[in-house]
């Protein structure tokens, strides 16, 4: 059954039928193979996986991750981030990363920290001299960091499918998020010195005064959150609707750079991208109904312990897996098809299900920045207005750095899991 | 024309209801967070009623969606291929589809016939009535699918 299973899934991917049917119907015709199961099931499963109060965090900080793009905020970090590294070589490139951590910290997503920054950056950069490739690569680069920097909407996923603390994935996300971000300020800073990129002015301590209390309300919005969240004074949804409303007043209120007649516009955007994810999960909990009736993952597990016991063999193993899964399947749906075969595999194994959760993230992060559906290429060549083909070459040095990065990550655990005490 | 016509006002019209949908949920779960700390009394039904939003929300999404061809698929075999194999593929996705969806209508209204005494915990609302987005959605997405599926395979025709 689970050659049946995974044979029809590959089948319907190839002839181009949407990832979330795929699942679904894979799974609905081995039911009717069996001929036991009602197919009733199928749609109670369907139902009853998004009736739930934790999923409701991910058309939030959807939503809140749009409002601040739209309200202005990603301008005023730019500015703040301009002010600390802009006099370094290659200034303006240093600015886009640090400046990708910073939304990071709104958002829970890559695609939208990537066009968030990039609308803003890539054109700066190219008017100042910067190869346009190079630009338009080291966005699609920053822009992972979307999804490790808390709020992350594929942490939320994992820990709805692991049934880990989402809380806790949260806090593990930071270091990683920022060691990832630093190891890419490293490589944009030796490509920028080699190509000789210039330098932005020194801002005096004056102006980066001005500039942080130009972007103190979008700085305050994670730490309130996260604060909330983890001192648990709220839930993560609840978290997450705060943000919404955050984003509402600091947008309409006081930048007043969203207008009443955009909210549609951005309700609904924001809408259809939660609908897409959530009916990934929704068909993938019939898949996974499937795989636990089947004993699929005890399979997995004690084949790949008949392999190896040591951990890291089997971490190695696991993250090659990943990046091969994350070149050609969207990271939310390879969390759901992936998570539920791969945690047990990875607690037989002792590893930490926090930490498994970030560099699970991470590494399919760096599926992002890989033809052939790198969703970050899409949409930094889509700002930049350059095919796809060229940037292919700029973005190596940045994920060879991002593997190595995952493979760090991967092997100690103290960078994920030291904030959390464990 | 008037097909087209008839697709685009159901479109335009559900639309509007996902956004309705989504700000009410904003509102439901927002005062659930005020009333909890500020008034410090716990609302019952704001949870309760944000889910069944966020359910109406997922799947009128997710027809909708098809409309502007939001779900992601694995297009690389498809992009490579020749016209002739990209109209097969185009009848066979479309067909297989057709067929999912056909089977979660058919057994959601056994499902809803069943859950129709069933009410919910606190606002005492049938279940079977959360339950319809299912096949409404699915109605929704196999029409706004063959819309998106003629025009690919005009645009083959013409290439």
């Amino acid at each position: 059954m689970a050659w049946l299973l995974f044979g029809v899934l590959i089948i319907l991917f190839l002839i181009n039928i949407p990832v979330a049917v795929a699942l679904g119907l894979a799974s609905m015709i081995v039911l009717m193979v069996q001929d036991n199961v009602p197919l009733m099931v199928v749609v109670q499963k369907m139902f009853n996986s998004t009736d739930s109060f934790t999923l409701m965090a991910v058309p939030f900080f959807i939503l809140a991750g749009k409002l601040m793009e739209t309200g202005g905020i990603s301008k005023r970090l730019m500015n703040f981030a301009g002010s600390l590294v802009g006099n370094l070589h290659g200034g303006l490139a240093m600015v886009s990363i640090v400046t990708c951590m910073f939304f990071a910290a709104v958002s829970g997503s890559a695609a939208a920290t990537t066009a968030a920054v990039g609308s803003i950056l890539i054109p700066a950069m190219v008017k100042k001299g910067y190869d346009k490739s190079f630009s338009t690569a080291i966005q699609a680069a920053g822009g992972t960091i979307g999804v490790m920097i808390p709020p992350s909407v594929p942490l939320i996923l994992f820990g709805v499918i692991a049934g880990a603390s989402i809380g806790d994935l949260f806090i593990a996300g930071i270091m990683p998020g920022i060691f990832v971000g630093i190891s890419l300020i490293i490589v944009a800073y030796i490509i920028s010195r080699k190509r000789g990129y210039g330098k932005e002015e020194k801002s005096s301590i004056k102006e980066i005064a001005i500039s942080f209390k130009d972007a103190i309300l979008a700085l305050l919005m994670p730490i309130i959150i996260l604060g909330g969240i983890y001192g648990g004074i709220f839930t993560p949804t609840e978290g997450s609707v705060v943000a919404v409303v955050y984003g509402l007043i600091v947008g309409l209120f006081i930048y007043k750079e969203i207008k009443w007649k955009d909210l549609p516009e951005i309700f609904i955007s924001s809408g259809v991208t939660s609908a897409v994810i959530l009916f990934i999960i929704s068909c993938a909990s019939i898949f996974g109904f499937i795989l636990t009736r089947e004993q699929i993952p005890q399979q997995m597990t004690d084949t790949m312990l008949g392999i190896t016991t040591n951990a890291i063999m089997i971490l190695l193993i696991m993250n090659i897996i990943l990046l091969i899964v994350g070149t050609f399947l969207e990271t939310s749906a390879a969390i759901v098809i992936l998570a539920p075969i791969l945690v047990p595999i990875a607690s037989a194994a002792g590893i930490d299900l926090v930490h498994f959760g970030v560099v699970m993230v991470v590494n399919l992060a760096i599926g992002m920045i890989t033809p052939p559906v790198g969703i970050n290429l899409f949409v930094a060549s889509n700002i930049a207005k350059i095919r796809l083909e060229h940037i292919v070459r700029a973005i190596v040095p940045f994920l060879i750095i991002l593997i190595v990065d995952v493979l760090i990550l991967s092997f100690m655990p103290s960078i994920s899991l030291f904030l959390l005490d464990k | 024309m008037v097909v087209k016509n008839v697709i685009d006002t159901i479109n335009k019209t559900v639309k509007w209801v996902v956004i309705i949908l989504f700000f009410l949920m904003v509102i439901a779960v927002f005062l659930q967070v005020i009333f909890r700390f500020i008034v410090d009394q716990p609302l019952a039904w704001t949870e309760e009623l944000s889910r069944y939003l966020l359910i109406w929300l997922t799947f009128l999404g997710t027809g909708y969606g098809m409309s502007m061809k939001a779900h992601p698929s694995i297009e690389f075999l498809y992009e490579k291929v020749g016209n002739t194999m990209k109209k097969g593929f185009i009848i066979l996705s479309t067909a297989l589809i057709l067929f999912f969806f056909w089977q979660i209508i058919v057994n959601s209204f056994e499902f809803i016939g069943r859950s129709m005494t069933q009410t919910s915990p606190v606002l005492q609302l049938p279940m079977g009535l959360v339950y319809t987005v299912i096949p409404i959605s699915s109605v929704l997405f196999v029409i706004n699918l063959l819309q998106v599926s003629v025009a690919e395979w005009r645009r083959g025709a013409s290439q």
